[in-house]
């Protein structure tokens, strides 16, 4: 029996830990490109929005108690359901192509003298495939074990980055132009998508009241986190933060206790890879927990092994070309990612008045039948 | 006896092995490296030659254990039309891959004022193994014969220029330390302007120049070539040991070479950059010589635009005497108090170096300070009006306090 009960806490957790590790890879150098020492603010606007949209979706969940799956089944048909949660199951998959390839980048560039074959990435496939067919329990198990690794990790390399940050590279504050940021911000929607985890994790957890605010204080925190990490990063590089690629793995390196004792820093890094790792399986879960809806069978590994299948197959398709597929993700992914991020927190409103006006009906109906 | 359950034995095998796999791919375990196949780049010196660029590097060859030596040292000097080229050509006379990571050094030797020094270290801007660490600096005479050379101090000569270049040596002012990072962002900024140490090795150049005085050496052209630079010093360094002297600063405008500073302008540069923490002034009063000892240094410059652009420069000490000329008694010295006549005449002394320093550097045309840079930062709106120049039309005010630490 896959199990996908989850609780509060690991929902928050997920919000914030998994939400925030898997931007703190190529976004802080893709922002400095777009829009110069303004790049802390996309991370903010797009937080914004995904706790709006988190809050708007908890709040559903904690006044039905159903899934978004159930709601919609009640409210739009079974088929119309199936339909959401099918697109869904795709877009969890396609959102994990770019943070899956620039982890596979990251490892080889930190990590490795020289760029190793493709085949030396396969272990990361058998660990998703047998973390992706354990269902949601499994991971907000490993959210809450990522907790610890995560804000050990961040506060390292946080802690060694500030001393060498020159803040007077942040000034003249929004010197860049609007468009500029407006286009950074749409460019980044298909990495913040925690609106889109909320519709699959609403109603597998009991709500008590307060929960709805604060999943979304976590999630508002994770994206604070992460603006805070790409102001440091331009704190310390300044215009050659365009050049600079993987943030995390550069913020420490000019530390005085880096340069006297040797790459500690790396120990963070490897610490944080592993949160990174499990915020890029958190897609293929979401995605089997999707396709376990729709077909209303338990063969989680089946699908996992689908899911990462199809990520094996981009990987091999585009090995030689992530700055290819990270301006499709930029251009296509992101429309399809504010898409899911607006339509479904309407759409589950929209679910719950006809479900409340249908409960209505049903009970005046009744009311008329018990009068007769 | 209790039933072994298969199925659960074989998925605790199949997660370990995935664990193991997946840290062994994490940690680069597939990537091990034979030793004896390996060189590390401990310094780099930089040429520009008739063919395009000569790099010499200090090669740190491990050892393996059963030689009984732990690391050797190896200068190799490769050519090309570009730093990556020249690289690979030490690539191929010694079948060493040089490694970048441990690269803690870049020499620029003087005819490297020939050509733009960003084009030059363009391969280590782009190169994501250095990490923009390395300390940077520009030499007399030819970068590849300093790398090569013995020094006086220390093992290899890298390892006494990255000691002269340490943060240690930057606390006294003396030296202007700064990282390949910092000639980036500085020469990307408004202000163009970036500087980096100028050492030069005694028994080397300033000898055979005549013991040129420094402000002979301020004189914002491009520096000759020393003739005998190139041959007093082989490539295996046969020649004797060097004193390297890094007490001066190279200025670059955009990445062109734009001149030499003196020790005293150095040294007021680096109090005005705020990178000191005790340095050592001498004042003179009343036929006495007094060396003071700087602390608690804060220094910096400041742009202001009321009544037009003005740059003040501030500076403040606390100040101590540790020696003094002439005669001196227990009971004078025993309060330990730098008495007013001597505090007055430092801050004059200091007061002269920073008004010195900016004319030197508005001669030089070069905005080493920042201002340009300061004006688009805290007055965005009113940088298009005044434009890059603004430290040239500025107003100088130094204001500068030195208290008795006694």
């Amino acid at each position: 029996m896959i199990k996908n009960e989850l609780s509060m806490r690991q929902t928050a957790v997920i919000m914030c830990v998994l939400g925030a590790a898997s931007k703190l890879m190529l976004w802080p150098t893709s922002l400095a490109s777009a829009c110069g020492n303004a790049l802390w603010l996309p991370p903010l606007v797009d937080t914004a929005v995904q706790t709006a949209a988190v809050w708007a979706v908890a709040l559903i969940g904690s006044k039905t108690g159903k899934t978004l799956f159930e709601l919609f089944s009640q409210s739009f048909t079974k088929p119309v359901a199936c339909a959401i949660y099918a697109l869904l199951s795709l877009f969890f998959v396609l959102s994990a192509v770019v943070p899956m390839s620039e982890q596979q980048l990251m490892v080889h560039e930190v990590f490795y003298d020289t760029i190793p074959s493709i085949w030396v990435f396969l272990p990361f496939f058998f660990f998703s495939v047998y973390a992706g067919s354990k269902g949601l329990t499994n991971a907000g198990r490993t959210a809450e074990c990522c907790l610890p690794l995560f804000i050990v990790s961040m506060l390292f390399l946080l802690s060694l980055a500030v001393t060498e940050c020159d803040f007077n590279l942040l000034l003249p504050v929004l010197d860049s132009p609007a468009g500029d940021i407006a286009k950074a911000c749409f460019g980044g929607m298909h990495r913040s998508i925690n609106g889109v985890y909320m519709a699959v994790f609403a109603g597998n957890f009991r709500y008590k009241r307060g929960d709805a605010a604060k999943i979304s204080a976590a999630c508002a925190t994770g994206g604070i986190i992460v603006s805070a990490v790409c102001a440091l990063f331009y704190a310390q590089y300044g215009e050659l933060a365009l050049t600079q690629y993987f943030a995390v793995a550069k913020l420490a390196v000019f530390s005085p206790v880096v340069a006297l004792v040797g790459r500690l820093d790396l120990i963070a890094v490897y610490v944080l890879d592993a949160a990174i790792l499990f915020s890029i399986v958190l897609n293929i879960q979401a995605a089997v927990y999707c396709m376990y809806c729709v077909t209303g069978r338990e063969w989680h590994p089946l699908y996992s092994l689908l899911c990462n299948g199809a990520l094996f197959a981009v990987t091999l398709l585009f090995n030689n070309s992530f700055a290819l597929v990270q301006r499709a993700a930029e251009s296509y992914l992101s429309v399809a990612a504010a898409a899911f991020t607006f339509a479904l927190p309407a759409l589950a409103w929209t679910a719950y008045a006809v479900a409340k006006a249908g409960n209505g009906r049903g009970r005046t109906a009744a009311a008329e039948r018990g009068g007769k | 006896m209790k039933k072994i359950n298969i199925k659960k034995l074989s998925a605790c095998i199949y997660a370990a092995v995935i664990v193991l796999l997946a840290f062994l791919f994490f940690t680069n375990d597939f990537g091990l490296v034979d030793i004896r196949k390996t060189a590390v780049i401990t310094g780099a010196g930089i040429d520009v030659a008739e063919s395009g660029v000569e790099v010499t590097a200090q090669l740190a060859v491990p050892q393996p254990a059963e030689d009984g030596q732990t690391t050797k040292y190896l200068e190799v000097t490769g050519g090309g039309a570009t730093v990556s080229d020249a690289l690979n050509d030490i690539n191929v006379k010694t079948g060493f891959y040089p490694k970048l990571v441990f690269c803690k050094l870049i020499l620029l030797g003087e005819s490297c004022a020939r050509r733009n020094i960003i084009e030059l270290l363009n391969y280590f801007f782009r190169d994501d193994y250095t990490h923009l660490t390395p300390q940077i600096a520009m030499c007399a005479g030819s970068a590849g014969d300093m790398v090569s050379s013995r020094p006086a101090f220390g093992s290899t000569s890298t390892e006494a220029i990255e000691r002269l270049l340490s943060r240690e040596a930057q606390k006294s002012g003396n030296v202007a330390g700064v990282r390949l990072k910092d000639i980036g962002i500085q020469t990307n900024s408004r202000s163009r302007a970036c500087y980096m140490p100028y050492i030069v090795g005694e028994g080397g150049v300033a000898e055979e120049e005549g013991n040129a005085s420094p402000s002979d050496r301020s004189d914002g052209g491009s520096p000759q070539e020393s003739e005998q630079g190139g041959s007093g010093q082989g490539k295996n360094g046969a020649a004797g040991e060097k004193e390297l002297v890094c007490n001066r600063a190279a200025l670059f405008r955009g990445g062109i070479f734009a001149g030499v500073l003196s020790p005293e302008d150095t040294f007021a540069l680096n109090a005005l950059s705020d990178n000191i923490g005790q340095a050592t002034l001498s004042c003179d009063v009343e036929d006495r010589i007094y060396s003071l000892n700087l602390r608690s240094c804060s220094g910096g410059a400041e742009l202001r635009l009321e009544d037009g652009p003005r740059v003040a420069l501030a500076f403040s000490a606390l100040a101590q005497i540790t020696d003094a000329t002439g005669p001196s008694s227990p009971e004078a010295d025993g309060d330990g108090v730098v008495h007013g006549p001597v505090l007055r005449d430092g801050e004059d002394r200091l007061k002269e170096m920073f008004t010195r320093l900016y004319g030197e550097l508005v001669r030089l045309d070069c905005d080493a300070l920042g201002v340009a840079d300061m004006l688009y930062r805290g007055y965005r709106d009113r940088f298009d009006s005044f434009g890059e120049d603004v430290f040239k039309n500025a107003r100088v005010e130094c204001s500068v306090s030195l208290r008795s630490s006694g």
